[in-house]
C-alpha cells in the first residue's frame, strides 16, 4: 500500500503533463508546437502545470507521510524541500510573461496593455497574489535573506504559502477546464493531486498529531538542566507502551503554553526504547531560552511523530562507530543506550570544546561499565589529558583501526558532519555504512 | 462564401484537368498571394454572414429554434472572422473587399446542407492551406485569423451535422457560447477558457 501511494502523485503528475501534450499537439486551431506563438502558449501552459506540480510537491515533502518519511527521512526531505524550493519558483515566475506574450501576439496588443488585461480575467488577480506570496516566502527563504530574519517572522510568512496555493486553486481549476474542455479527464487528474495533497497535509500535519495527543496526553512531567545550557525534558502520557520509538528517532514538540503553542520544533528523543520519553535541549534562541527559562511541568505537549531513519535498523554491519559534536549526543545517546543494552560493539566519539560541555556524563560513565567505549575529545579544556582538536577522519582511523567495517552514525555541527562524511568516504568506508541527521529542520 | 468558394474549386480542378496538356507548355499560375487569400476570406466570411442570418429567419419561421440559434451564433462568428480578416489586410496597407450577394433561402434542412458543406471545405482544405502560407511568410497575425476561424469553422460543420441528422430535436431553443476574439462556437455552456485561443469565459457571448 505504501509502494502505491508512493507512485500515486508522480504517476498523477505525469498523467498531467502528458495531457498537456497531447492538448498542445491536437489544440483545435492545429498543434501548438507548429508555431513561435503557439510554443509560447504551450510551454507557459507547461510552466504553469510544472509550478503547481511543483509546490504540490514542496507540500508533500513536508507533510510528514508516513507512506514517504521511513523511506529517507524527514530531514532529507525537508533538505531536498530546500533545493527544490530554489527551482520550482522559476517555472512560477515566467508562466505568466509566457502566456500574456502568446495574448499580446495573437491580439497584435502590447505587452503592458495585455498583461493588464489578463489580470482582469477571472481568477487571474487572485493567483497573481498567491504567486507573490509563495514567491515571497522562497524569497525570504534564500540563506542571505533568512540570516536576517528572526524564526517566527520566517515562519509566519512560510505559512503565506499555504493561502498563496489556496488563491491559486480556482486558477488552476479553470486551467483544467481549459485544457481538456471536452473529456474532462485533465480536471480529474488535477481534482486527484489536488485532494491527495490536502488529504496529506489535513492528515499528517493537523490531525494526526492532534489525534495522539487525545490518546496519549502527552505532558511534561520534569525538567533537569544536564548542563549549563541544556536541559532535558521528561513527559509522561497514557498507554505509552502503545506508543513506539526507535533509538535515534526525533519528535516536533509544541509545548500547550503562552508563547509555546506556535511553533513546533524538532528534537530527539535523548533516552533508548524503554527508557522514558525524553528530550534535551539546549538554548540556542529565543525560544529555547525561553523554554529553559519558562517550562513548567504539567505543560501539555502535542508530539508530532516519532520520525527519522537515523536508527540502528539502517546498520549494514554488527559494529557502530557513533561521533557526536556537541547537542549532536541526544539520538546518539539513545542510540548508544540500545546497541549496548543488545551487546553490540558500539565505540562513541564525543566531541564538545570543554569538560563542562558534556552532557549526559554520568549516565555515559555507566554505559561504559556496560560495554560502550567512549572517547570524549575537548577541544579547549586547559589540562585535558584525553584526546584533543577537532575530530577528522585520521582521529577515527587511530580510535577505531576497524572502522571500514563498521556503520558510522554521525550528527553534530553541518560543517563536522560534511568534513567526516568526506574524510570517511576517502578513507574507504562504503557511502552506505555512513549514516547521519541534520541537527535541526 | 461557401457556394462561391466550392464552385470556383471545383471550375479550377475541372480546368486544371481540362487543360492538362496545354499545362505542360504554359507557365504555371502563380500561387495566391497571403493578401489574395485574406480578401478571399474575408469576402467569403463576410457573405456567410449575410447567408446565416437570413437562414436564421428561416429557420425561426419553420419552427426550428435550435437551428435558428445555431445559424445566428454561426453569423456573429463569421462576423469577428470578418473584421479579424479585414483588421490583417488593412495592416498590410489594402482596403477589404467583399462582394456581397444576396442570400438564396431554401428550406431549413437544404440550409444546414449547404452550411455544412461550406464550412467543412474551409475547415478541412481552404483555410489549412491559407493557415500554412501565413506560418511560411511569418505574419502571426494572419496565422491566427485563418486558424481561428478554422477551429470554429469546424465546430460549425459539426452542429449542422448534429441538426441535420435530428432536425426535430433542434425545434427547441438553445444556447450557444460565441468567443468574441476568436469566434469559436460552442454548446458546452460551462466552458470557461476557449480552447482555440485561450481567450476567458467573459469573452464569451452566449446567443440563443
Amino acid at each position: 500500500m505504501k509502494r502505491f501511494t508512493l507512485v500515486l502523485f508522480p504517476l498523477a503528475a505525469a498523467a498531467a503533463l502528458a495531457a498537456w501534450y497531447s492538448n498542445s499537439a491536437t489544440a483545435p486551431a492545429g498543434s501548438l508546437f507548429s508555431d513561435g506563438p503557439g510554443l509560447l502558449l504551450a510551454f507557459g501552459r507547461l510552466a504553469g502545470i510544472t509550478g503547481a506540480l511543483g509546490v504540490l510537491a514542496q507540500l508533500l515533502l513536508v507533510s510528514r507521510a508516513s507512506w514517504l518519511e521511513p523511506f529517507v527521512g524527514l530531514d532529507r526531505l525537508t533538505r531536498w524541500h530546500h533545493v527544490f524550493g530554489l527551482v520550482v519558483p522559476l517555472a512560477l515566475l515566467v508562466h505568466p510573461p509566457l502566456i500574456v506574450w502568446h495574448h499580446a501576439l495573437q491580439n497584435g496588443s502590447g505587452f503592458i496593455a495585455q498583461y493588464l488585461d489578463v489580470l482582469r480575467w477571472e481568477d487571474v488577480l487572485a493567483a497573481a497574489a498567491g504567486e507573490a506570496l509563495i514567491l515571497l516566502a522562497v524569497f525570504l527563504s534564500l540563506p542571505f535573506t533568512r540570516r536576517r530574519l528572526g524564526y517566527e517572522t520566517w515562519h509566519t510568512v512560510h505559512l503565506g504559502a499555504y493561502i498563496g496555493l489556496a488563491l491559486s486553486i480556482g486558477h488552476q481549476l479553470e486551467l483544467g477546464g481549459d485544457i481538456n474542455a471536452e473529456s474532462r479527464l485533465f480536471a480529474g487528474d488535477w481534482y486527484l493531486i489536488l485532494s491527495f495533497v490536502t488529504a496529506n497535509l489535513l492528515w499528517f500535519r493537523l490531525l494526526k498529531p492532534l489525534w495522539l495527543y487525545r490518546r496519549h496526553r502527552f505532558t511534561v512531567a520534569a525538567t533537569r538542566m544536564e548542563t549549563d545550557s541544556v536541559m532535558s525534558v521528561q513527559l509522561e502520557g497514557r498507554e505509552l507502551d502503545n506508543f513506539s520509538v526507535e533509538a535515534g528517532q526525533f519528535a516536533l514538540l509544541r509545548f500547550w503554553a503562552p508563547y509555546f503553542r506556535w511553533q513546533a520544533h524538532p528534537f530527539s528523543f535523548s533516552r533508548e526504547p524503554g527508557g522514558g520519553l525524553r528530550f534535551s535541549i539546549k538554548k540556542l534562541g529565543d525560544f529555547t531560552a525561553r523554554l529553559h527559562a519558562g517550562l513548567k511541568p504539567g505543560t501539555p505537549v502535542i508530539l508530532d511523530g516519532p520520525y527519522g531513519v537515523f536508527t540502528a535498523a539502517r546498520m549494514r554491519r554488527r559494529k557502530a562507530l557513533l561521533v557526536a559534536g556537541g547537542i549532536g549526543i541526544t539520538p546518539l545517546r539513545a542510540l548508544a543506550g540500545q546497541l549496548t543494552a543488545e551487546g553490540e560493539d558500539c565505540i562513541l566519539v564525543y566531541a564538545n570544546r570543554r569538560r563542562s560541555d558534556i552532557v549526559f556524563a554520568d549516565e555515559l560513565a555507566a554505559l561504559e561499565k556496560a560495554g560502550l567505549k567512549v572517547v570524549h575529545v575537548l577541544a579547549d579544556e586547559p589540562g585535558w589529558t584525553g584526546e584533543k582538536g577537532v575530530v577528522d577522519a585520521a582521529m577515527l582511523a587511530r580510535l577505531a583501526p576497524d572502522f571500514a567495517g563498521r556503520d558510522a552514525f554521525l550528527c553534530g555541527p553541518p560543517p563536522m558532519m560534511a568534513a567526516l562524511r568526506r574524510g570517511l568516504k576517502a578513507a574507504g568506508m562504503p557511502e552506505e555504512n555512513i549514516h547521519y541527521e541534520a541537527f535541526s529542520l | 462564401m461557401k457556394r462561391t468558394l466550392i464552385a470556383a474549386c471545383a471550375l479550377a480542378m475541372l480546368a486544371g484537368a481540362a487543360t492538362a496538356a496545354e499545362k505542360k507548355t504554359a507557365p504555371a499560375k502563380p500561387e495566391a498571394s497571403l493578401l489574395e487569400m485574406l480578401q478571399t476570406s474575408y469576402n467569403g466570411e463576410t457573405n456567410a454572414k449575410a447567408r446565416y442570418e437570413a437562414f436564421a429567419v428561416k429557420a425561426q419561421q419553420e419552427g426550428y429554434l435550435g437551428a435558428a440559434s445555431l445559424f445566428r451564433a454561426a453569423a456573429m462568428s463569421e462576423g469577428l472572422h470578418a473584421a479579424k480578416h479585414a483588421k490583417v489586410i488593412e495592416s498590410l496597407g489594402a482596403v477589404p473587399k467583399a462582394d456581397l450577394k444576396a442570400p438564396v433561402v431554401k428550406t431549413t434542412k437544404e440550409n444546414l446542407k449547404e452550411a455544412m458543406d461550406g464550412e467543412n471545405h474551409e475547415a478541412k482544405q481552404m483555410y489549412p492551406a491559407f493557415a500554412a502560407k501565413a506560418q511560411a511568410e511569418k505574419n502571426n497575425a494572419a496565422m491566427y485569423s485563418f486558424k481561428g476561424a478554422m477551429a470554429a469553422e469546424k465546430m460549425h460543420a459539426q452542429y449542422y451535422a448534429k441538426a441535420l441528422k435530428d432536425l426535430n430535436g433542434w425545434k427547441a431553443a438553445k444556447k450557444f457560447l460565441v468567443c468574441q476574439v476568436c469566434g469559436y462556437t460552442t454548446m458546452d455552456l460551462k466552458l470557461k477558457v476557449c480552447p482555440v485561443c485561450a481567450a476567458p469565459r467573459e469573452k464569451f457571448t452566449e446567443v440563443q
